[in-house]
């Protein structure tokens, strides 16, 4: 493994932090130092959270005290320099590769113009730019299922709205930074509405996307959108 | 066992220790806001830890008992009343149907825990009984719906058969103390990732200067106002994992503790964690009350936390002593 580093952030967490930057060949780090921590996890550990240059730990400090480890600290870093040790990326499970079908029907992409505008591109391009790339999920957060993606082209690097939309409808792809994101649900934003899926990101308590998914779009016109959209895809 | 709304007050939900294993997927942890309160209310009504306790945050709560049941209230932020009757706190109340109870003004606390023998039944949802609307799990309560209790506790039918069942009947033992702890005492806080970010002025005023908890303050968050809070310089932040303590700060410089329902990903500088220990404290304050904090050494929060546990196992025990079975 690439240089890491072990912080405490407090009774019940640890975070192992990679260079601070948004990078595939990083975060291919943090999904493998998540893989190797949940299928051989230690005592008291409850779940992990990847992040674009961290992964988070989660534990109960109390539950290792009760099998009589003295210090969770050093019983943490042992364990995490044992197992991270010798690793060496490569297999890995297999990233999934999805493709989500947009509308970008200026309707569905409430900033769809204004982008082309700061951006100095035709809407065409900006469509046919954000459906080239293949982007990686990150991480999920913000709301249940919301997938943080990149890498967006510098070319479209737009920075944060100076004022949020009040409301992003759910299913609304939208960009910001190095970043693209879709919103499972209606949310204040200050991201760009390129367009809108017409799927379902939560629900039955389960996410359609995962930390490490490999992820592309394709254009589909509003009436393919209402289309399944109705038929609730 | 059960209850009927009738009328909502501020927020209430049915919340437990927490849904865990999902905040990969940005599912927040949830659960009682104040977990001591909670797991008495628990403990004294028979039931294990981990059953569904009602969170009533602050006063308005109309409900009438649509069965015989037996209730303990623990916590702050209101006063439960039948009548002219003010019910008990930290003890086992048995409630008959048809009583109408109402939650009335308090001047202490925030939020008041309802458990009931037998737990509130609610289908886990991602296996946890905390309402979290947005995920699927629970929704905003309404007038005229109907709560249920589970089946009770061998303990609580035999706490019951020593209770006059003909009128509301307080246990002649209770808890014994407040079940939050009250006061003034500052709320203890390790640093933050980017504490060293922060200027001197800002973190002079971090440690002194006494922050309002403002109206915009709820389960996912304390929203403070106080001494500004500054970066040497603007930093654009990767976000990362944050959990419940976690006190960021927002671009106007004010100071925002994440709580039960936050989100699970933040990009904002972390200046503080609140110990574990006093989150049962946090969740009791409410919008203008101050606050204070003050730094302990992380090895010092491990220990608090482990001594809470410690001390919650103790209190169980002793609960469970005096219900016998």
């Amino acid at each position: 493994m690439v240089r890491y580093e072990i912080s405490r952030i407090n009774e019940k967490s640890v975070t192992l932090d990679w260079e601070e930057k948004i990078d595939i060949s990083v975060h291919r780090e943090v999904m493998f130092a998540d893989e190797l921590v949940s299928s051989s996890p230690f005592v008291g550990w409850i779940e992990n959270v990847p992040a674009y240059h961290t992964l988070t730990i989660y534990f109960d400090p109390y539950i290792i005290y009760k099998a009589g480890i003295a210090d969770s600290n050093s019983y943490i870093r042992q364990y995490l320099s044992g197992i991270l040790k010798q690793a060496e990326i490569s297999a890995g499970s297999q990233a999934r590769s999805l493709q989500i079908p947009v509308c970008y029907d200026p309707s569905l992409g409430l900033d769809l113009e204004e982008v082309a505008d700061l951006l100095q591109l035709t809407t065409a391009d900006v469509i046919s730019m954000h459906c080239a790339e293949k982007y990686r999920v990150f991480m999920l957060g913000f709301q249940p299922g919301f997938p943080y993606m990149g890498i967006l082209p510098e070319k479209m690097f737009l920075p944060r709205k100076a004022k949020p939309r009040l409301l992003m409808p759910a299913g609304t792809v939208a960009i910001v930074g190095r970043q693209t994101g879709i919103y499972p649900f209606d949310a204040p934003a200050g991201w760009y509405a390129l367009g809108r899926t017409p799927l379902t990101l939560f629900s039955n308590g389960k996410a359609l996307f995962e930390p490490g998914d490999e992820v592309s779009f394709y254009a589909v016109s509003l009436e393919e959108y209402n289309k399944m959209n109705t038929l609730g895809h | 066992m059960g209850i009927k709304i009738i009328k909502p007050g501020m927020y209430c939900s049915l919340q437990d220790r927490g849904r865990y294993g999902h905040r990969r997927y940005g599912v927040p942890v949830s659960g009682s806001m104040d977990q001591y309160a909670a797991t008495v209310a628990n403990l004294l009504t028979g039931n294990s830890r981990n059953e569904a306790v009602l969170e009533i945050t602050l006063h308005g709560l109309q409900v009438i008992f649509t069965e015989d049941s037996l209730v303990a209230f623990c916590g702050g932020g209101s006063k439960p009343y039948c009548g002219n009757l003010a019910l008990g706190m930290n003890k086992a109340i048995w409630i008959p149907k048809n009583s109408a109870i109402d939650f009335r003004y308090s001047n202490d606390g925030c939020r008041l825990y309802m458990g009931i023998a037998g737990g509130w039944t609610m289908t886990p949802v991602m296996g946890s009984r905390s309402f979290y609307v947005q995920a699927g799990a629970g929704r905003v309560l309404k007038p005229n719906d109907v709560l249920y209790g589970g089946l009770p506790s061998r303990r609580a039918v035999k706490m019951v058969e020593q209770l006059d069942t003909s009128v509301i009947s307080m246990a002649s033992w209770g808890y014994g103390e407040t079940a939050f702890p009250k006061g003034v005492g500052a709320i203890r806080v390790t640093r933050g990732q980017e504490w060293p970010m922060f200027t001197e002025a800002s973190k002079e005023n971090w440690k002194r200067s006494c922050y309002l908890v403002t109206q915009s303050s709820n389960r996912m968050g304390y929203r403070l106002s106080g001494g500004p809070l500054l970066l040497t310089q603007q930093k654009e932040m990767i976000s990362t994992a944050v959990s419940m303590g976690t006190v960021q700060v927002t671009p106007d410089g004010n100071p925002l503790i994440l709580m039960a329902d936050a989100q699970t990903t933040g990009g904002y500088p972390r200046i503080a964690q609140v110990i574990e220990a006093d989150f049962s404290l946090c969740a009791q304050k409410r919008p203008g009350d101050k606050i204070t904090f003050s730094e302990v050494l992380p090895h010092m929060a491990e220990a608090l936390y482990i001594e809470r546990e410690e001390q919650l196992a103790r209190i169980e025990k002793t609960i469970m002593a005096k219900m016998g079975v």
